[in-house]
């Protein structure tokens, strides 16, 4: 199905988008770039806006 | 002599010697080299079968293995795998493809010793994913990725299923991949397992004659046995062999380039994604299974087959089978008015779909777009024109509904049903009924008089002296 998105960006600056799905569940998103892990709330930045 | 991926090389370089190319220059594929090399070649034109003949692995040493990506980029060369003439690479071959699937026939079982998948075993601690050279394919994907298939049995059926899928390189675990199981055979038989708290048994074959994946692809019905239907589109018999972990409970293709064995745990979820996928955009990061590697069989001169993703490579491969399908369901319910389908590759080979019709009352071209939208959950739009138009030539579809369509009354939007991508147009559909109104006088197309050009020899008119 069709997938709603929010994005974060990283400390090291790199964004990438997330599926909303998992944007409450308890689970760490990797950063592609850096591989360092995070809640979504503690990303540098976070845009909720759905994609 | 069984096909696989070695015989397919050979026909293309004694056959087509221009479709393929060989790189000897060392490339990172971690570090994005091979898909760059892909894409300043098709910046040029150019969309050959690539082989990179030394590549770095993950670590950054030397691998033995080299890639092969790219087999399936142009419609003649998936003609050629199938056995078909290039010159009928259009809806012929579509059409042909669809009736590939009742030449389905049994697989045939083979020994160890004649199956070159065997050739190199590594089972236990001696496995390590590290050694393969895994391409990292978009500048923002999570990481190195095997795009091949993915083989299942239902455990109730016996039967087995093949689908792409996409299985990234654990950066904590070189035993591990992060997999997405998403064809609805697999999904069904992972659910078998999951609800039973068992790990379900799965192989990645990474490299077989593209005739082989091509006959993944075939639209079958449900449970039918994907080894099975191969056959069909390798013009033989699959030639199996059993696997390592699972012995003749889980048989393997013996004539595959590399086996990867594993198992799904159940339950087992981790994170996974973003990856540059079929639609050109990336998919959002989420949770995934893995797959926990038992063992890696290869030939010794085994090559890693790759697809470049949300390339041509990739939506080729689904096109073919899609237009043979959707050509055969118009026709069923339409009959000879029905004169063409093309899934363009501007939208994908999967997103957008041009049928022609004979019109002859009008209303057809509606009736038409409204069967074709529900032959597949990825298409979203559907534009029918008329038969004097080639949905193989983008520029005069658009040129037909510019001229032909009123807005007003030509284009209808499905509001609230399901899609499978993410675009802006959401969880609608639309339908465009672009052939030429039978009820209101609207300018012709213009046209040289075909009696003209059945005249005319034009090697007669270009001579020189």
């Amino acid at each position: 199905m069709m997938q709603r998105t929010f994005r974060v960006t990283c400390n090291c600056g790199h964004s990438f988008p997330v599926d909303y799905g998992i944007r409450h569940v308890d689970v760490l998103l990797e950063c592609p770039m850096c591989r360092a892990k995070m809640k979504p709330d503690d990303a540098a930045e976070l845009d909720e806006r759905w994609g | 002599m069984a096909k696989d991926l070695h015989s397919f090389i050979e026909e293309l370089e004694r056959d087509h010697p221009g479709d393929i190319v060989r790189i000897a220059k060392t490339v990172d594929p971690t570090k994005h080299e091979i898909t760059a090399v892909l894409e300043l070649l098709k910046q040029r034109g150019e969309q050959p079968m690539a082989i990179f003949e030394n590549c770095l692995d993950i670590e950054g040493e030397l691998s033995p293995t080299p890639v092969l990506i790219n087999a399936f980029a142009t419609r003649e060369r998936c003609a050629t795998a199938l056995g078909m003439p290039r010159d009928q690479a259009k809806l012929p071959l579509s059409v042909g493809f669809s009736r590939l699937a009742a030449d389905a026939c049994d697989p045939v079982v083979v020994d160890a010793a004649s199956a070159p998948v065997k050739e190199i075993i590594e089972t236990g601690d001696d496995v390590d994913i590290r050694k393969l050279p895994i391409v990292m394919h978009s500048e923002g994907d999570y990481g190195p990725c095997l795009t091949m298939t993915l083989a299942v049995k239902d455990p109730e059926s016996g039967a087995y299923n093949a689908a792409f899928i996409k299985a990234f390189y654990d950066f904590e675990d070189q035993r591990r991949l992060r997999i997405t199981i998403h064809s609805t055979d697999s999904e069904r038989a992972l659910q078998y397992y999951e609800d039973r708290g068992l790990p379900m048994p799965v192989v990645a074959i990474l490299g077989h004659h593209p005739s082989f994946y091509l006959g993944t692809m075939a639209l079958t019905p449900f449970e039918s046995n994907d080894y099975r239907t191969i056959g069909g589109y390798l013009g033989e018999p699959l030639r199996l062999v059993p696997s390592e972990t699972w012995g003749e409970d889980f048989m393997v293709p013996a004539d595959a380039e590399i086996i990867i064995e594993g198992e799904v745990p159940p339950g087992v979820r981790m994170i996974a994604d973003p990856f540059g996928d079929i639609t050109r955009q990336y998919q959002a990061q989420t949770l995934r299974q893995v797959m926990n590697v038992k063992a890696v069989t290869r030939r010794s001169d085994a090559m890693l087959q790759d697809v470049f993703a949300g390339h041509h490579d990739h939506m080729t491969v689904g096109q073919i089978p899609k237009e043979g399908s959707l050509y055969n369901t118009l026709q069923a319910k339409f009959g000879d008015v029905i004169t063409a389908v093309h899934l363009p590759l501007s939208g994908c080979g999967r997103l957008l779909v041009y049928v022609s019709v004979r019109k002859t009352y009008e209303g057809l071209g509606k009736a038409v777009a409204l069967a074709a939208i529900q032959e597949s959950w990825t298409f979203q739009t559907v534009v029918v024109v008329d038969d004097i138009v080639d949905v193989y030539n983008e520029e005069d579809v658009v040129w037909s509904a510019l001229v032909n369509v009123d807005m007003s009354r030509d284009v209808d939007v499905i509001h609230n049903i399901p899609t499978v991508f993410t675009t802006s147009q959401g969880y609608r559909k639309v339908l465009i009924d672009a052939t030429r109104p039978l009820d209101r006088t609207i300018p012709e197309m213009n046209r040289v008089p075909q009696e003209a050009m059945d005249r005319i020899n034009l090697d007669d008119y270009l001579a020189k002296g």
